[in-house]
């Protein structure tokens, strides 16, 4: 084989195994990840503690607690953003506002309804939201909500006649898109 | 001469059998925390988020849902990994670009905190090969979108540097 001739099988076994020169012609790879989800229309219902309202255990959740502690119709302290006022021998009440935060995703919707109900009955004291007293019935607290926060004032009656001790309910809310 | 084109020959069926080993290959493969992908190890997966909402339901696992503002967003990190082949032997690293297949106006699809469109974008110019990377992707949709189903393709594309 002639000097010639090897040379050219030297270049051949090169090309094979190297192609081109990788700086002279870069090689590339191409791949694809699918992406797919499905939406669904959701409705958000949160409390959040109102500026002029007791702070709320649990603000900024849809599960948030009011707690007003020891307190008495005669004497004693509230809490700050707690007014209690005495309704001659009848009852007193203590009242603070909070705020009822309503968003709505992934749905064409101009406003809601929130109804509002005991979770137990209480046949002794008087349990309000505004001016709606509530029951373990619905009641509805507006049909027309604006979406975002809303402060309602809930108010706790308790006549005199009641026996001292703990007091405590659950106020379920409901929030509809309409 | 012929025993010099046998080696010729079979140096030539040896690239070809090792075609795969050729030139670059990307695989995607399911992040150790991340969503599990479909496909995982292969150059085209899928990643399905099942039927999800902003507001309550469940997302699959290794998937993060987040709600801000007026958007909630979905995201999960995924591994892309990128070897070379014989022609790419002088390469140090490459280019990872990617984009999207089909134009979104509505939602926004991010890859390693890349804005994804349809122009593709560097989502890395020194990438190292056969390190299984992890990139986060994430997509956000508006709180006002319809509900309804969303798809799209990320196309990758790795270049030898």
């Amino acid at each position: 084989m002639s000097t010639r001739q090897k040379l050219l099988i030297a270049t051949l076994i090169v090309t094979a195994i190297f192609g081109t020169v990788p700086s002279a012609s870069a090689t590339s790879a191409t791949g694809t990840v699918a992406v797919t989800a499905t939406t669904v229309a959701s409705v958000s219902l949160t409390f959040v503690t109102d500026g002029a309202g007791i702070t709320l255990g649990g603000t900024g959740t849809s599960a948030a607690t009011i707690t007003f502690g020891s307190v008495q119709a005669y004497g004693g302290a509230v809490p700050a953003n707690v007014t209690k006022a005495v309704n001659g021998t009848t009852n007193w009440s203590l009242s603070t506002p909070f705020d009822v935060v309503v968003e709505v995703a992934n749905q064409t919707s101009s406003n809601y309804t929130l109804t509002a109900a005991l979770q137990t009955a209480d046949a002794t004291n008087t349990w309000a939201l505004g001016a709606t007293n509530l029951s373990t019935t619905a009641a509805t607290l507006t049909s027309t909500g604006a979406y975002g926060s809303t402060a309602y004032t809930f108010k706790l009656t308790i006549p005199f006649s009641a026996a001292a001790g703990a007091i405590s309910n659950t106020i379920n809310f409901t929030a509809t898109a309409n | 001469m012929r025993r010099s084109c046998l080696v010729l020959v079979a140096l030539l069926f040896w690239s070809c059998r090792a075609s795969a080993q050729l030139t670059l290959t990307v695989a995607f493969v399911s992040d150790p925390s991340g969503i599990t992908l479909s496909g995982s190890g292969t150059s085209s997966a899928s990643l399905s988020f099942g039927t999800v909402q902003a507001f309550g339901g469940t997302v699959p696992s290794g998937v993060t849902k987040s709600v801000a503002g007026n958007s909630w967003t979905l995201s999960t990190p995924f591994d892309v990994l990128v070897q070379k082949g014989v022609l790419d032997s002088l390469s140090a690293n490459y280019t990872l670009t990617a984009k999207l297949q089909a134009a979104d106006i509505q939602d926004t699809w991010k890859f390693n905190s890349v804005v994804l469109s349809t122009t593709a974008a560097t989502i890395t110019a020194t990438g190292i090969y056969g390190n299984t990377t992890s990139y986060g992707f994430s997509l956000t949709v508006p709180f006002s979108a319809s509900a309804g189903a969303i798809s799209n393709t990320i196309n990758f594309t790795a270049v030898a540097n």
